[in-house]
C-alpha cells in the first residue's frame, strides 16, 4: 500500500516536472488577453464603463454586498466614477501588456487583481466567463507563456542575450486543462432544470434560443429545428458530463503503443477529437445564435491548452506548407480559438516531414519515413564517405558509450550502418548490436553489410516509426546519431527508449549544434538543453558530454540502476 | 532546494486542485432535500466552510470560485423588458423606446444588451436583482440628458411564456417589476451632485 502510494506520488511529481515547448501556453496567453481586452474595449466603445462599474446614481455598481470590506481600490480611492475609470483603464493596460507579452508576469498579476476589483464593483455583471478568464490569467502569471511571441522574449534574446529555454514547465498547461474540464463538468452537474433531460423532452436549447433576452434571431426557425435542438441539448449535457474523460482520452491518444482494448477503440474512433470538435461547434453555435458577448470566445481562448505543443507545431507546419508563413500564423490563432479541431489535420503518430535537401550531408534518418531513403546503395556514398570520420569522430562517439564485452547495444536509425563495425568490435562475440531503421532498404543494406564484413553479432531490424523497435529491457546502451531532431514526440519516444533499456542503461544522442555549418536547416536543429530536458522528461538523468566533435554535441542520458557508470 | 522543489510544487498544485474540488463540490441546499437529509447536507456545508476558511482571503482577492453554471435553468416562464418614456405635458402617453427583439423600438440596444448590464437588469429565478433600481436610474438619466421632451421613464417586465413550438414566445400582456423615474427627481439629484462638486456619469 505504502509502496503504491509512493509510486503514485512519484508519478505525480514527474508529471508536474515535465517540460514542453511553450506554444500552447503562448497561444492561450494571446487569446485570453485578446478576449479580455476586446470585452473591456467593447464596453468602452458602448460608453457603459461608468454605467457598469460606478456606484449609483451614475452607474449600476453598488456596495451593499461587500463583505467584510469594500474592494481595496474602492477603499484606497473611494467609491465613485473616477475609481471605476481608474480600475478599468489599469485593467485595459494590463490586458494589452499581457497580449504583447511585455512584463508578462506582472501584467498578468495586475490584470487578475484589477478584473477581480471590477468584479467586486459590479458583482451582478461579473459572469461565469469572467471568473474563468480571471482564473486563467492568474495561472498564466505562473507560467512561461511569455517564452515566445512576446516583447519579453524579444528583449531576452536581442538585448540581454539570455534567451528563454526551448522547453518550459508544462504544469500550468495541465492546470488550465484541468480547469476547463472541471468547468464543463461543474456546469453539467449544475443543470437542474427538467428541460435539460428526457423528462423535459430535451427542450432546453429551444427554450433558451426562444428567450428574447438572449436569442440573436427571432424564433421563426425554431419549430422546424426542434428535433435537431433536442439532439443538441442531449449532446450538450453529454459533452459536459463526459468532460472528465478528456484527460483519459488525451493520455490514450498520446500513448497508443500501450495495451488496452478501450484505448484502442477510443483512439480508433478518435473520441478525443470528437469531444473537442463538439466543444468547438458548441461554442461557435452559441456565438452565432446567442448574444452572450465574449463568452464563447473566452471559452475557446483556452482550447489551445487541450493540445500538446507538438500537435500545434504540426498544425502550423501543415498550414505553412499550404498557405505561407504569415497566413499560417493568423489561421493558427483563429484555429486555436475557433476551429482547432476542424482546421488542424488529425496528426499521425509520426507524420512525415517534407523531403530534406539531398545535399544535407547528414543522415536524414528513415525515422521520418522519407522515400528518399529507398535507395540505400546511393545513400551509402554519402553516409559512408571516408571524409565523414574527420568530423564525426566515430571512435570518440563509441568510446562515450562505455561499452564492454557482452553488452547489448542498439543503434537507432542506423541508416547504412556507419557505426556497426566499431560497435560490433566493442561488445565482442558475446555481445549483440541491434541496428534499427524504418526504411526497409536500409535494413536490407545493413544485413548485407553485416554479412559482407562478417559482423556475426549484428542484427538489422525494421523498426516502427514511433518506438525503438526492440523488446523492453533488452539493451544496455543506445546510440542515436543525427536522428533525434527528426522525432516529433520526443518526450514520448524518450520514455519508450527508457523502457527498452535495462536498469542502469545509457543512451548517447549525437546531433548537430545550432552553429554548425553542417547539418539540417537551422529551424530543424535542437539545442542541447532541449535534448537534455526531453530525456529527463522520459525518465533519464541527462547531461552534455565532454567531447571534441567540431559540428556536433553529445548528450548522455542514464537510467538509475547497477549498470550506470 | 532544487531537489525538494518538484515535491513542493507537486504538493501545491495538488492542494490547489483539492481546494478547487471542495469549493466546487455540489452540496444541495437544505431546503432542496428531504428532511432526513437536511442535517447531513447542513453539516457538509459547514465542513466545507471550515475547510475553505484559510483560502477565503485569496479567493476574495482574486474573486475566484469553482462552481460553474451555464444556463442551469431553461424555464418557460420568462420576462421581456420594456423601456418606455412619457412626453412632458401628457398623462399616459407612453412611447416604447426599447424592447428586445423589436426592430422598431431598439434605442441603445447594444448598450442595454451589453452582457454585464444585462446581468444587472435581467431577472433571475429569484426575481429582480439588486442592481435593477440603479439601472433604471442610470437609464432614465441618459434619456433625460438627450431627450428634453421626456419627463418620465418607465422600465417594466412583461411576463412571457416561452413556446419554441410556436416560434418563440407568447406575450401575456401582464407586467411586473415596474420602476419609474421622473425628470424632477433626476434634476434634483444632479443639482445636488453639482453643488457638492461631484462628477456625473459618462466615461
Amino acid at each position: 500500500m505504502r509502496e503504491r502510494a509512493k509510486r503514485i506520488w512519484s508519478a505525480w511529481v514527474a508529471l508536474l516536472d515535465r517540460r514542453e515547448k511553450p506554444t500552447a501556453l503562448v497561444l492561450a496567453r494571446i487569446l485570453v488577453a485578446t478576449a479580455v481586452l476586446g470585452d473591456l474595449l467593447y464596453a468602452w466603445s458602448l460608453d457603459v464603463v461608468v454605467a457598469v462599474w460606478a456606484p449609483p446614481p451614475h452607474g449600476t455598481g453598488y456596495a451593499s454586498i461587500w463583505d467584510p470590506l469594500p474592494p481595496f481600490m474602492v477603499r484606497w480611492f473611494g467609491p465613485g466614477v473616477d475609481t471605476a475609470e481608474l480600475v478599468f483603464w489599469i485593467a485595459v493596460a494590463a490586458a494589452a501588456l499581457l497580449l504583447i507579452g511585455a512584463a508578462t508576469r506582472v501584467s498578468a498579476v495586475v490584470l487578475a487583481l484589477m478584473l477581480a476589483q471590477l468584479g467586486h464593483m459590479a458583482p451582478e455583471g461579473d459572469r461565469g466567463i469572467d471568473f474563468l478568464l480571471r482564473t486563467a490569467v492568474a495561472i498564466l502569471a505562473f507560467s512561461s507563456s511569455h517564452a515566445r511571441w512576446s516583447v519579453d522574449a524579444w528583449l531576452r534574446r536581442r538585448v540581454f542575450k539570455r534567451p528563454f529555454a526551448e522547453l518550459v514547465p508544462a504544469w500550468p498547461r495541465y492546470l488550465l486543462f484541468a480547469q476547463v474540464v472541471w468547468m464543463y463538468f461543474s456546469a453539467g452537474h449544475n443543470k437542474g432544470d427538467r428541460a435539460w433531460g428526457p423528462l423535459g423532452h430535451f427542450k432546453a436549447l429551444a427554450n433558451i434560443l426562444s428567450d428574447p433576452h438572449f436569442a440573436r434571431f427571432d424564433g421563426d426557425w425554431i419549430p422546424y429545428a426542434m428535433p435537431l435542438l433536442a439532439i443538441g441539448t442531449a449532446t450538450t449535457l453529454l459533452f459536459e458530463w463526459t468532460s472528465p474523460l478528456l484527460p483519459i482520452l488525451t493520455w490514450w491518444h498520446a500513448t497508443p503503443e500501450r495495451p488496452g482494448r478501450l484505448r484502442r477503440i477510443a483512439n480508433k474512433l478518435r473520441l478525443r477529437w470528437v469531444w473537442i470538435g463538439i466543444g468547438v461547434f458548441f461554442h461557435i453555435g452559441i456565438a452565432v445564435t446567442m448574444r452572450l458577448g465574449v463568452f464563447p470566445w473566452g471559452m475557446l481562448a483556452l482550447y489551445p491548452v487541450l493540445f500538446h505543443p507538438d500537435e500545434i507545431a504540426r498544425a502550423a507546419r501543415w498550414l505553412r506548407a499550404r498557405v505561407g508563413r504569415t497566413a499560417a500564423a493568423v489561421l493558427l490563432l483563429f484555429a486555436a480559438c475557433g476551429g482547432g479541431g476542424a482546421a488542424a489535420p488529425e496528426p499521425a503518430p509520426q507524420p512525415a516531414q517534407r523531403p530534406p535537401p539531398v545535399d544535407h550531408g547528414h543522415h536524414h534518418t528513415a525515422l521520418d519515413g522519407n522515400p528518399l531513403f529507398a535507395n540505400a546503395d546511393e545513400w551509402a556514398k554519402v553516409f559512408d564517405d571516408p571524409g565523414r570520420a574527420a568530423w564525426q569522430k566515430p571512435d570518440e562517439v563509441v568510446a562515450l558509450l562505455a561499452l564492454s564485452p557482452g553488452m547489448r547495444v542498439v543503434d537507432i536509425g542506423a541508416g547504412t550502418g556507419y557505426f556497426l563495425e566499431r560497435l560490433s568490435r566493442a561488445v565482442g562475440g558475446k555481445g549483440r548490436v541491434l541496428a534499427t531503421d524504418i526504411a526497409p532498404d536500409m535494413v536490407r543494406y545493413m544485413k548485407e553489410r553485416a554479412a559482407r564484413e562478417k559482423l556475426g553479432n549484428v542484427e538489422a531490424i525494421l523498426a516502427p516509426t514511433d518506438d525503438v523497435g526492440v523488446p523492453a529491457g533488452s539493451v544496455d546502451r543506445a546510440l542515436i546519431v543525427d536522428v533525434w531532431h527528426h522525432i516529433h514526440q520526443r518526450e514520448r519516444y524518450a520514455a519508450n527508449l527508457a523502457r527498452a533499456l535495462r536498469p542502469g542503461g545509457m543512451v548517447a544522442i549525437v546531433d548537430f549544434t545550432l552553429e554548425s555549418r553542417r547539418g539540417p536547416p537551422r529551424d530543424h536543429r535542437l539545442a542541447p538543453d532541449t535534448v537534455i530536458a526531453e530525456l529527463r522528461a522520459g525518465g533519464f538523468t541527462a547531461e552534455l558530454a565532454s567531447e571534441s566533435l567540431p559540428d556536433q554535441y553529445v548528450v548522455i542520458g542514464r537510467l538509475p540502476g547497477p549498470l550506470a557508470k | 532546494m532544487s531537489r525538494a522543489w518538484p515535491h513542493v510544487r507537486a504538493s501545491l498544485v495538488a492542494l490547489a486542485i483539492l481546494v478547487g474540488l471542495i469549493d466546487g463540490c455540489p452540496i444541495p441546499s437544505a431546503k432542496s432535500v428531504s428532511p432526513e437529509w437536511s442535517d447531513t447536507v447542513k453539516s457538509w456545508a459547514r465542513a466545507r466552510r471550515i475547510v475553505m476558511t484559510p483560502f477565503k482571503p485569496l479567493g476574495e482577492l482574486l474573486r475566484l470560485r469553482q462552481t460553474w453554471k451555464l444556463f442551469p435553468t431553461a424555464r418557460i416562464e420568462q420576462h421581456r423588458m420594456w423601456v418606455e418614456a412619457r412626453k412632458s405635458g401628457t398623462k399616459d402617453d407612453w412611447e416604447i423606446l426599447y424592447r428586445p427583439h423589436d426592430a422598431e423600438h431598439s434605442m441603445w440596444a447594444d448598450r442595454i444588451e451589453y452582457r454585464r448590464l444585462r446581468g444587472v437588469w435581467n431577472p433571475g429565478t429569484k426575481g429582480t436583482r439588486s442592481g435593477y433600481g440603479p439601472f433604471v436610474e442610470w437609464l432614465a438619466g441618459e434619456i433625460f440628458e438627450r431627450r428634453a421632451d421626456i419627463d418620465r421613464v418607465r422600465v417594466r417586465m412583461e411576463k412571457i411564456v416561452i413556446d419554441p413550438g410556436m416560434g418563440g414566445f407568447v406575450p401575456s400582456g401582464m407586467f411586473e417589476l415596474e420602476k419609474t423615474q421622473g425628470r424632477m427627481r433626476w434634476k434634483r439629484q444632479r443639482d445636488k451632485e453639482a453643488a457638492a462638486g461631484g462628477k456625473r456619469g459618462g466615461s
